[in-house]
């Protein structure tokens, strides 16, 4: 009996604190994944506002390319 | 919750980001990103070249400059460049151009009419697409090679060959010559010393071959780093095999620069070597180059010996073609041949 009381206590704690753990993953990740779309947000933000100081610093053009399509990976790394 | 809000980001980043196809490194870039080369831009889901017309340098040159010596001798060839590149050797020579952002280099509205009319202008036979990497202002040297060849005058590309397959079909429909480098023949010296890969530039070169454009191949050797014999014979046997023996290779001289100003130049017994190992692995026409007055400058007749045409640095000394013949053996020599108009 004891020995019974024993194992089901500590399975018990073992699922709570994997609950616990996943909860706290979860909720990280959330507040990660939120922090990275207004991160990447102002990322975009950041670059526009450099290319437009690039354009009017120098003396570039702005011609459409040949050979390139719309990437389809999300999270694409850049070059 | 944070599903919903991963899939927003990869939707968003899905719409906007584009893939370059142009060279190897097919760079995926996201909204406003550049890519490797720093000329190509993704503004809105669209990428854009910002060197259209652009150029940062313009120069009237021999055309044994580039070096192409089988190729209209001693004519002069209006030469072009925009700033960037897609590869980043630690040697380069031109790096002042083509390791810096367009906008901070010294850019002129050179448009391809205005190209081809100052081409024209200054008596050039052909235009070069040179001193930086002509593949990165791809669209450029399309617009202005269809323009230069409508009128009469040439193309040349002087180029690392570093590009995909179908824009190089492409641009090999209205290219007349190049001269491709193939720095070494060694995936390692590639990517450690140049950020890129070998095979796609073997697979260039002999697409090049294939469509019919007159191709010369040079090799710069620097010290220490692709100067062995074992490597200069693999790099003259894959030639020979896949390029062909009558398809010229020129060992280059290396001068310090970059960041590589701690090697010395390369000494001229080394290229004398490297020219020896060309022509006993049977190559009809090896050069060396950067160095004045070696034997290696000339163009020998690979069936009877003759000294075909003298070169002394850039400048033709001696011309004795006769058509595209040896006049002592009538050997046909491999080339675009014209006797100089002087």
């Amino acid at each position: 009996m004891n020995s019974r009381a024993t194992t089901r206590k500590v399975v018990l704690v073992v699922l709570v604190a994997a609950a616990a753990a996943l909860a706290a993953y979860l909720g990280v990740r959330g507040d990660r994944a939120s922090g990275g779309a207004a991160t990447a947000a102002a990322a975009v933000a950041e670059r526009k506002r450099a290319f437009e100081d690039a354009r009017a610093r120098g003396n570039l053009s702005f011609h459409e390319a040949k050979y390139w399509r719309a990437a389809t990976a999300a999270g694409a790394p850049g070059p | 919750m944070a599903g919903g809000d991963g899939r927003r980001r990869a939707g968003a980043m899905t719409t906007a980001a584009v893939e370059c196809e142009l060279c190897p490194r097919r760079c995926v870039l996201d909204n406003y990103q550049r890519g490797d080369c720093r000329v190509r831009v993704n503004v809105e889901g669209r990428l854009y070249t910002l060197v259209f017309g652009k150029a940062c340098s313009a120069h009237v040159d021999p055309i044994e400059k580039k070096p192409l010596f089988h190729f209209l001798p001693a004519s002069r060839v209006y030469s072009i460049a925009t700033a960037g590149c897609n590869l980043h050797c630690k040697f380069c020579q031109n790096w002042e151009i083509s390791q810096t952002e367009p906008e901070d280099a010294d850019n002129r509205d050179l448009e391809p009419e205005r190209v081809v009319a100052n081409a024209t202008r200054a008596g050039c036979r052909s235009i070069a697409y040179t001193y930086s990497e002509p593949n990165i202002f791809y669209e450029y040297v399309l617009a202005t090679s269809a323009l230069a060849r409508a009128r009469g005058i040439k193309n040349v590309t002087v180029t690392a060959a570093y590009v995909n397959e179908a824009p190089l079909r492409e641009l090999c429909r209205v290219t007349d010559a190049s001269n491709a480098d193939l720095k070494a023949y060694d995936d390692a010296f590639y990517r450690k010393i140049c950020g890129g890969r070998l095979a796609p530039v073997l697979k260039a070169l002999v697409l090049y071959k294939e469509a019919g454009v007159w191709l010369e191949v040079t090799n710069l050797i620097v010290p220490t780093l692709n100067d062995t014999d074992a490597g200069l014979t693999a790099l003259c046997r894959w030639h020979r095999a896949n390029l062909g023996a009558e398809t010229p290779l020129h060992f280059s001289r290396f001068f310090p620069m970059y960041k590589m100003l701690n090697l010395p130049p390369t000494p001229e017994e080394t290229l004398t070597r490297a020219w020896h190992i060309a022509r006993a692995e049977g190559l009809k026409y090896a050069y060396v180059g950067n160095v004045a007055d070696h034997p290696g400058n000339h163009t020998y007749c690979p069936g009877c010996g003759l000294t075909l045409v003298e070169r002394q640095g850039y400048a033709l000394l001696a011309y004795r073609l006769v058509g595209d013949e040896c006049p002592r053996c009538h050997a046909r020599i491999a080339g675009v041949w014209e006797p100089p108009r002087t």
